[in-house]
């Protein structure tokens, strides 16, 4: 877009102007409270940019700003105006890379505007062209898999589109829910808000959820009914931090039932020893036929103990299934 | 199977590159067939490969252009094994790169970084390399195969590669040359016969899977019962035949799908003409997970239960591989119940052997011996 683009200052009546039209918008509706305290305090520093429509006015750029101002007028009276640059004879795609332009120039667009951006940018342009033309534009690298991937996150549903905006979702997490249909995004979130999981924990928890769901060519929400997360994310008696272990631990016995399985037979065989203070642990995945057994000694009746310790370990079902048909049922 | 031919065919300017054998069987068969061939430098060459790398799918694009040009680096490599899983001790020419195939779970796609199907027409380096280093093997008995960062016979329609490399190895019984294929491409093995040429020391080999692997996972490539029919004529020609089931996928049916390949293999041949089965389960490295997932969105392959094995790379936990391969085993076992078949493990725990194929050989190249001695012992069943 190489057209010099006009505006006129003037103060415009809210009650003027379409809050609804969203055309141009790339922002989440939702809400924004930095701003609403700022502009509440200070008004609207950056002037709204609208183009008129049909005796009154649209908003090309500034929705978040016009959506705070809007709200707080309306609590009193709903007669204020606000001050708006006025942009002349634009077509409909000029309108929407104005609003892009202006807010990638200030500041970076979050992961949910940059998506609807490339989805707006889409009625008006092929995949090429957006991918040459405007990611630079929003300071993206020129590449058609990063096209991809932003476009998806506007499958995710309102709650993660907010949970992405206001930082609580990553946005590599959001990648991997965006495959997820409704259902399973909501399911997602409702394990997000119940549980304190961390910024990895989600994606890690994300990327185990998707997996097991491809593992056994199930939905999402269909895997999660399996473990039955709703009777953990409300059980009273568990703590976030329970309920996170319980989830993750449920998907991976399903995600490595074998595995799973193995080990804590295992452990449950090296439990006899614990009370001789004997640790005893498998090969990595029980890779090899090999188990590594650990303790202290600090006297010669220690020593005693230990060596006894030891001889019922050799005779124990730990070391027949472990070492000579280790794993076979 | 319908064969490669590419949109387009970029030529090494260079006299030895444009007057090689390769070049000109390559240019005789696409001859009418309004492929557009261009010549340039090195230098417009590589900006070329940076340009389609950069697509998104790149590995795609890329096969729809034949690049003839010079190998600089060496021909012959070992075939990379780690300390902890036992090796087969097998040498590899590296004639070509890539693969107009789509195998969800090829390794290439993550290995390579020059997207185009790669042709190296410089043999008279290839042949001067083999004749000082095979020189200096000290007579020792080595496998050499070419399907290892291409399939073997996938360009052979057009370059006939594999006939120049059999003259090569012709009279050389120190050397077993193999060729291993997902495609069904039988006329050079056929001409070469009638010409009277030998075949001691060739194999050709193929790979075997389920039916849905093949069906879903192997596009592009010939199917099994192709591959049977080719492997067939092989042997009515004489030739010595081998059967890969690498990678064994945990799929749906396993079972009964497995069970319908290893009958429909004894359909079309019979224990004594099979040299060896290689075993080996399905194992990646984390990057080629990224690359399906992209390529192949719906391939469900990446997801299962996976472990990192020693040498990094994803692998099914222990107990699972050793239920894949038991499964096998068993139904190769019926059709072959005189153990004619040697059965042997690529990239697998020295457990693994002692648990299933009653014990693990000593070293790589106590394997390599076995598998050579397997094949040249064996008189060609003609
Ligand atoms: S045939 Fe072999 S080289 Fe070709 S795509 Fe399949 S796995 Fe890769």
């Amino acid at each position: 877009m190489n057209k010099i683009i006009n505006y006129e200052y003037r103060r415009i009546p809210l009650k003027d102007i379409d809050l609804s039209d969203d055309r141009c918008r790339i922002s989440h509706k939702c809400v924004y409270a930095a701003l609403e305290k700022s502009i509440g305090a200070s008004g609207i520093i950056n002037p709204v940019i609208l183009y008129p429509y049909d005796g009154g006015y649209k908003i090309i750029s500034g929705f978040k700003r016009a959506d705070i101002a809007a709200a707080i007028d309306a609590l009193s009276g709903g007669q204020g105006s606000i001050g708006c640059l006025i942009a002349g004879d634009n077509s409909a795609a000029e309108r929407l890379l104005i609003n892009i332009c202006e807010n990638a120039s200030i500041r970076e667009l979050n992961p949910i505007e940059i998506s609807a951006a490339l989805k707006k940018l889409s009625e008006f342009y092929d995949k090429p062209a957006i991918v040459e033309n405007y990611l630079p534009l929003i300071n993206m690298q020129k590449s058609e898999y990063i096209f991809n991937k932003y476009l998806s996150l506007d499958r995710l549903t309102a709650d993660l589109k907010t949970a992405v905006v206001r930082g609580r979702l990553p946005v590599a997490a959001a990648f991997i829910l965006a495959d997820f249909s409704g259902a399973g995004q909501t399911a997602f979130a409702s394990i997000l808000n119940e549980t304190r999981m961390g910024a990895n924990l989600i994606v890690e928890t994300a990327r185990l959820l998707f997996e097991t769901a491809m593992q056994y060519n199930k939905t999402a929400e269909r895997i999660l009914s399996d473990i039955n997360y709703e009777a953990v994310i409300t059980n009273k008696d568990l703590t976030t931090n329970q309920k996170t272990e319980t989830i993750r631990g449920a998907l991976n016995r399903l995600k490595r039932p074998m595995y799973e399985s193995c080990l804590e037979r295992f452990s449950g065989l090296a439990s006899a020893f614990t009370a001789d203070k004997i640790s005893i642990n498998p090969f990595a995945y029980f890779e090899k036929d090999e188990i590594t057994i650990k303790f202290n000694i600090n006297s010669a009746a220690g020593l005693e103990k230990k060596i006894k310790a030891l001889n019922r370990l050799k005779e124990s079902k730990l070391i027949s299934e472990f070492l000579k048909e280790a794993g076979r049922e | 199977m319908i064969r490669y031919y590419p949109e387009k065919v970029i030529i090494l300017n260079d006299a030895v590159i444009r007057e090689s054998v390769i070049t000109l069987n390559i240019l005789d068969s696409i001859r009418g067939r309004g492929i557009e061939v261009i010549y340039l430098s090195e230098a417009e060459i590589n900006d070329l490969i940076e340009k389609t790398a950069r697509l998104e799918n790149s590995y795609g694009e890329g096969k729809k252009t034949l690049l003839i040009t010079a190998n600089r680096g060496e021909f012959l490599k070992k075939c990379p094994g780690t300390n902890e899983y036992i090796c087969c001790d097998y040498y590899i020419i590296d004639f070509a790169q890539n693969c107009p195939m789509e195998c969800t779970y090829c390794i290439l796609q993550a290995y390579l970084n020059n997207p185009f199907m790669v042709v190296y027409a410089n043999i008279g380096d290839l042949f001067a390399e083999l004749d000082t280093r095979l020189a200096g093997s000290g007579g020792k008995k080595i496998r050499i195969g070419t399907g290892e960062f291409t399939d073997s016979l996938a360009l052979e329609h057009l370059s006939e590669y594999s006939k120049i490399l059999m003259d090569y190895f012709a009279g050389k019984p120190q050397f077993i040359l193999e060729f291993k294929s997902k495609t069904d491409y039988i006329k050079t093995f056929t001409d070469y016969r009638s010409g009277g040429g030998g075949l001691d020391n060739i194999l050709i080999s193929y790979s075997m899977n389920a039916k849905s692997v093949n069906k879903f996972e192997e596009l592009k490539t010939a199917t099994i019962e192709e591959r049977l029919i080719a492997a067939a004529a092989c042997v009515r020609a004489g030739y010595k035949i081998t059967l890969h089931f690498d990678p064994i996928i945990d799929y749906d049916n396993f079972e009964t799908e497995m069970a319908e390949t290893i009958n429909l293999i004894f359909k079309y041949l019979s224990p004594g003409d099979i040299k060896y089965i290689s075993l080996g389960a399905f194992r990646f490295i984390p990057a080629l997970a990224d690359i399906i997932a992209v390529r192949f969105p719906k391939s469900r392959i990446i997801y299962n239960e996976f472990i990192k094995g020693y040498d990094k790379k994803i692998r099914y936990f222990r107990f699972k591989r050793e239920k894949l391969f038991e499964s096998v085993i068993n139904l190769i076992r019926e059709h072959d119940r005189l153990n004619e078949i040697r059965l042997y493990f690529c990239m697998e725990s020295p457990e693994m052997w002692n648990a299933l194929l009653g014990g693990a050989p000593s070293s790589d190249e106590q394997l390599g011996g076995i598998l050579y001695d397997k094949c040249v012992n064996c008189p060609a069943s003609y």
